[in-house]
């Protein structure tokens, strides 16, 4: 990356993007604006993943998760016609404290650990073009983590039979 | 403001990586006629196209009305149901160029069998075909699948409530998404800028290919009018059995048969 760093800076943009976004989502009061500020995060995501050679994993990341789950969960809250949340003020139960207290320990932690090895995930992910191609990745799927990839496809026909049998209306008499 | 913008981004950007001629040589230099030769030149496509349905869904939430609402909503669900039937589809073509890249695509469909049948896709994966261009119809929300904007129910369904420009942006996303879904059915199934006994030389040989090119996808053009004028509206419960029950199960007919061609050549 000699002179000027023009992909560190959309990479850097980017992040910033998703982590802003990410921001809103939780903190937003409405529902369907916290998952469009979902979609705008995973958005940046895909833009991070390509910066990182990894156009394969950004266009998944979109089709799977901007296209289909995000809509779908759009679908509902629509349907549902949910309106901005009511919060209550206080009478918070101290294992909630506890929790957040744990999660925010836990976020320091790994940004200080980021910090201290600062920039190594983009020095081993910018392998070049070479990286981009799909053909060494489905040959690594299909050979060396197949039994991985096997159990993964199994545990989600375990869910979606599960998600069945939970929606299913009981037999009538 | 932003929901008709969205939607004519999605339309216009997946052009870019669908290529519509041969080789320009200009000037000592030769210039590949497509956008970008990305190596996940299909999965983008699929990409954006998946995003298209936010323009809609965003119009009919914001426009605060009940039809526009109904006509969001029944947009998101239609566009998932055939986005699986369309890619399962797309799946087979890409069995057959081996690459997601279009250029590959367009290569293996080159030459003849026999000396003069083309080796198009269309010809081994006439039920993917069908699939895809009728998965094409319902995600750009041509009329047998129109039920978004359904005017007979829903007003105008999700663009009931815009006008002028915005309402114009709504109309071009449909009519580019028409061009390019015919531009990309024409690179996965007939071949692209190929045709039998042309092989490309020089500037007028590059343009040539562009003119086939635009003369097939015109022709796709044409047939998606031809079918509006010719049916009628699916219903919903329709509209959601073919999906689901006729087009997913016949996409994978075809990704299997693909795959018994592909496995029986080598043999």
């Amino acid at each position: 990356m000699a002179g000027f760093p023009i992909d560190r800076i959309v990479f850097d943009l980017a992040t910033a993007v998703a982590v802003l976004f990410a921001g809103v989502m939780v903190v937003h009061h409405h529902p369907v604006k916290s998952v469009l500020a979902l979609v705008v995060g995973f958005f940046a995501l895909a833009v991070c993943y390509v910066m990182l050679w990894a156009p394969f994993i950004a266009a998944i990341q979109v089709i799977v998760y901007g296209g289909a789950i995000l809509v779908l969960f759009l679908f509902v809250l629509m349907l549902l016609n949910v309106g901005s949340e009511t919060r209550s003020a206080g009478s918070r139960r101290p294992v909630q404290t506890l929790l957040s207290g744990a999660a925010l320990l836990l976020f320091a932690g790994l940004l200080l650990g980021l910090l201290r090895h600062g920039g190594s995930a983009i020095a081993n992910g910018s392998q070049g073009p070479a990286a981009a191609e799909i053909a060494p990745l489905a040959r690594l799927l299909y050979s060396d983590y197949l039994l991985p990839f096997e159990a993964l496809s199994v545990l989600l026909l375990a869910a979606l039979v599960g998600a069945f049998v939970l929606a299913r209306r009981e037999a009538g008499p | 403001m932003l929901a008709p913008a969205l939607a004519v981004f999605a339309a216009l950007t997946t052009f870019a990586v669908v290529p519509y001629g041969a080789t320009l040589p200009l000037g000592g230099r030769s210039v590949p006629l497509i956008g970008a030769d990305v190596s996940i030149g299909l999965l983008y496509i699929f990409a954006i196209t998946s995003l298209s349905v936010y323009g809609i869904v965003l119009a009919g939430w914001a426009s605060n009305n009940k039809f526009s609402l109904m006509g969001g909503i029944r947009s998101s669900a239609q566009i998932i149901s055939y986005e699986l039937a369309m890619t399962t589809a797309g799946a087979g073509v890409i069995l057959n160029a081996g690459s997601f890249r279009l250029t590959d695509v367009i290569t293996s469909q080159s030459g003849t069998w026999l000396g003069f049948i083309p080796r198009w896709n269309v010809i081994p994966q006439f039920i993917g075909f069908i699939v895809f261009y009728v998965a094409a119809f319902a995600e750009t929300n041509r009329t047998p699948f129109d039920l978004p904007e359904a005017d007979a129910e829903l007003v105008a369904g999700y663009h009931t409530e815009y006008s002028s420009m915005k309402f114009a942006m709504f109309f071009m996303a449909e009519y580019i998404n028409m061009i390019v879904a015919s531009a990309i059915t024409v690179t996965l199934f007939f071949g692209g800028w190929t045709f039998p006994g042309f092989t490309p030389h020089g500037v007028i040989g590059a343009l040539l290919s562009i003119v086939i090119f635009t003369v097939k996808t015109l022709f796709f053009v044409w047939v998606f009018v031809w079918v509006r004028w010719t049916l009628p509206r699916f219903r919903y419960d329709q509209l959601m059995n073919l999906g689901w029950k006729v087009l997913l199960p016949l996409a994978l007919v075809n990704l299997f048969w693909t795959a018994g061609l592909i496995a029986a050549q080598r043999l």
